[in-house]
């Protein structure tokens, strides 16, 4: 039996990294990871001698379902070989990291030791960027292109975040660019929730030494106007305010009524 | 290499660097790193610049026990090891 570890090495290269991520690299026989940037790939190469990136299964026109099942593959056959594997993402590895979770299934299946070491996703970063407390009014999120193409129930008094902005509309999973026509069809679909007028934020974390946090504000109906990349998170704060319950206002009335009639 | 990432990382940090960490690199690269002009150090370091991150939404037909082997997938044989 061998033993996996995916680890997650946070979103800014250096800064985030754990000492355990950098205990269960450095333990391990072999390393394949994969990176946001080509800075962060060059300095996660340096973490072991025998590091393999996993960014040459990302090909132009070629599905990224067929991508993450080939990394995966990838990861578990070095567990044949080797008695300790890590499979190195940046972020956390659990959060929108599929090879890692096809991976982890894979040799979980096969008898061997799987361990998730968590990092500082994406997420962490944007609370803290845009200081942004989810349990102040509540946050839903959801890939954005997902969110297009399913019934979901929007919460107008809670944050919204929508990951991958740029390819929101993409159904060939092939593209990393975004695409104007499909940004103008969300903008139409949002406005039935949303006023044109609301303030949304697109919103990247920085990556390295290299990059600024990228914070820009801009109404809704102007969302075309921005260069969206695949980096892009669109956070669309609330526009109502909570509303009560009234199935709860209803069991609140009769709990008190009950209160009050065991008290006599 | 290894140097230039070391650099990397301590600029990241807000640490200062030595007179070690800056001999440690040619001069021209280390004003490259210090104005923090990523497309001429990636030049200089023959990075590829065309890295992606993107991720993969489930879709309709798939459920989180079968999220490993969707419709249009390879199914799980091909993603374990060949024996």
């Amino acid at each position: 039996m061998a033993r996996l570890h995916c680890v997650g090495v946070g979103i800014e290269l250096a800064a985030h990294i754990t000492p355990a991520a950098q205990k269960a690299i450095a333990d391990s026989d072999v390393v394949f990871y994969a990176a946001s940037d080509s800075i962060f790939e060059a300095w996660m190469a340096e973490l072991h001698p025998n590091a393999h990136s996993l960014q040459k299964f990302y090909q132009d026109g070629k599905s990224r379902k067929t991508s993450y099942q080939e990394m995966a593959s990838e990861i578990v056959q070095a567990l044949e070989q080797n008695q300790s594997v890590a499979a190195v993402f940046y972020g956390h590895p659990g959060v929108f990291v599929q090879p890692a979770s096809f991976a982890m299934k894979a040799a979980e299946k096969q008898g061997h030791q799987v361990i998730m070491l968590p990092g500082i996703s994406a997420e962490d970063c944007l609370y803290a960027d845009l200081n942004i407390d989810p349990g102040r009014f509540g946050c839903q999120m959801y890939e954005a292109s997902q969110f297009l193409y399913y019934q979901r129930t929007i919460d107008t008094s809670a944050y919204l975040i929508l990951w991958q902005i740029a390819l929101v509309g993409d159904q060939s999973h092939t593209r990393f660019e975004e695409d104007k026509n499909n940004v103008q069809l969300f903008i139409e679909y949002m406005n039935q929730f949303y006023s044109l007028d609301h303030t949304v934020i697109v919103y990247e974390a920085r990556a390295s030494y290299f990059d600024d946090l990228r914070k820009v504000e801009i109404p809704l109906g102007q969302l075309t106007n921005v260069a969206l990349s695949e980096k892009s998170t669109l956070v669309i704060p609330p526009s109502t305010k909570m509303k009560r319950n009234p199935f709860f206002t209803k069991q609140e009335k009769n709990l008190k009524k009950l209160k009050l009639i065991h008290s006599r | 290499m290894k140097a230039a990432i070391k650099i990397i990382e301590k600029l990241g940090l807000g640490e200062t660097l030595s007179e070690q960490d800056q001999a440690s690199v040619p001069a021209d690269l280390l004003e490259m790193l210090k104005e923090r002009n990523k497309r001429l150090v990636e030049k200089y370091l023959d990075l590829t610049p065309d890295i992606h991150c993107v991720l993969l939404p489930a879709d309709d037909d798939e459920g989180e026990e079968q999220e490993e082997t969707p419709n249009e997938q390879p199914n799980e044989e091909k993603i374990t090891a060949q024996k």
